[in-house]
């Protein structure tokens, strides 16, 4: 046998697990692979995923859109979550899928009450809570949804009040049927989506602040979702229209 | 079809989006069938998209189509993951609700001018060595599986293996290969991996 059948050989069933590629002139190499993966498209049969794999693979694109494959979050957090923050895409927590999947065990009593805009005290607390070091804050980066338009605005989350703020410009107004609602991620739970609560967004052009005030302790949180929903807010997302995401 | 891994590269949510509406069905059709099990190719055809994410910068379109480099990195994967973790038992892949057809993913794929070429050229080669293919690079068989199920010889499949895909490298450009002597199809370096025979 030639060295050119061995190689389309081995190729060919690279996958056993007890066959190796035998070294060879890259180009030459590259080829054969090039084909086999063009052959492999052609007699491929394609499967509708699983909704837990759907799950999986637009966390991971979020977060790949939102930087933080590659890029640490824009001010240090808790230290806790620093410690665990990853490089990589993580698999998410099985919670996490049943959330998206239609079993979120977040509760849907939270609800976020919008506030005024800049009082004093709040931007003072904010202010304060940034610049500490014992809380989280980070910014919002634009969500797969072609509704996120080009949102930006930040989360302040402070861990010992376990309350914070949201806030965003350039997030479209929706129709009056619709709403945005935030879902928070904590590790403290074993990774449950905890509900936010529902919010709208009265202007796009001016900042607009929202309180979070959930009614569910948050233990360990460590990714803050807007999704848009249905007026009333969803116990369940579909997951259909991400518009922002911060995570750490 | 225009590739959407530039705008990948460059942290596009839409084209991300559009990416896994395109091809999701392809890569775990694909995976299901090298992996052990749902969860595990479920594992698989996660670490093959968020290598395609962080691969996507380095897309040359000149090089190849979008879909040819995605089916590059899952091959990979999959051959690391069955290096690393075994074997796949995949008896149960009929049974399988997450084996469903996805016809419409097919569609998409068939726009690829790249994949047309491949498929006609497929279709050239001889039936055994387009089965053969089918089963190795498509289903994720061994050469021993292979030639179980469908009554041939070791030493015939791998014949039928190597030679199907030099005759489609020829067929679709490559540099063709050298002239080489007329053999037997099974061969001689494996005496022992039977003798029934088969052309190639």
């Amino acid at each position: 046998m030639s060295d050119l059948e061995q190689l389309a050989e081995d190729i060919v069933f690279e996958h056993e697990g007890d066959r190796a590629v035998a070294l060879s002139e890259t180009t030459l190499r590259e080829d054969f692979e090039k084909v086999a993966a063009l052959a492999t498209v052609v007699v491929s049969r394609p499967c509708s995923p699983p909704k837990t794999l759907r799950t999986r693979l637009a966390y991971d694109a979020l977060r790949f859109c939102a930087g933080t494959t590659e890029t640490a979050p824009t001010r240090p957090a808790v230290a806790t979550l620093q410690a665990s923050a990853t490089s990589s895409a993580p698999r998410p927590t099985k919670s996490l899928l049943a959330f998206l999947l239609g079993a979120a065990a977040a509760s849907f009593a939270t609800w976020m009450a919008l506030t005024p805009p800049a009082e004093p005290s709040v931007a003072r607390l904010r202010a304060q809570t940034i610049a500490g070091d014992k809380d989280v804050y980070i910014k919002w980066q634009p969500g797969p949804s072609p509704m996120s338009g080009e949102v930006t605005g930040d989360v302040v989350w402070r861990q010992e009040h376990q309350d914070g703020w949201l806030t965003f410009r350039a997030l479209p107004v929706l129709p009056e049927d619709k709403a945005y609602q935030l879902w928070i991620r904590d590790r403290g739970r074993g990774g449950d989506l905890v509900d936010g609560g529902v919010f709208r967004i009265e202007s796009a052009t001016d900042e607009t602040l929202v309180t979070i005030d959930p009614a569910l302790n948050v233990g360990d949180p460590d990714a803050f979702v807007v999704t848009v929903e249905d007026r009333a807010g969803a116990v369940v997302s579909k997951q259909e229209h991400v518009v922002a995401i911060a995570s750490l | 079809m225009q590739s959407l891994l530039p705008k990948i590269a460059t942290g596009d949510p839409n084209a991300v989006e559009d990416f896994l509406k395109r091809h999701t069905g392809m890569v775990w059709g694909l995976a299901r069938r090298f992996c052990r099990n749902a969860e595990d190719a479920e594992d698989a055809t996660q670490e093959i998209f968020v290598d395609v994410w962080r691969s996507a910068a380095r897309y040359d379109a000149n090089a190849g189509s979008e879909v040819t480099f995605l089916m590059t990195i899952a091959r990979r994967r999959l051959i690391d993951r069955a290096r690393r973790l075994g074997r796949r038992i995949s008896a149960d892949l009929l049974e399988d609700p997450t084996t469903i057809p996805s016809p419409s993913t097919t569609d998409e794929v068939e726009l690829h001018d790249e994949v047309a070429r491949a498929q006609d050229a497929l279709a050239k080669l001889r039936p055994e060595q387009r089965e053969v293919l089918d089963l190795a690079l498509g289903q994720g068989q061994t050469h021993h599986e292979i030639a179980a199920s469908i009554g041939i010889p070791l030493g015939t499949v791998k014949s039928h293996a190597r030679r199907g895909l030099i005759k489609l490298r020829e067929m679709l450009g490559a540099d063709p290969a050298p002239a080489e002597p007329a053999k037997p199809a099974v061969d001689q370096a494996h005496p022992n991996e039977g003798s029934r025979g088969g052309s190639a």
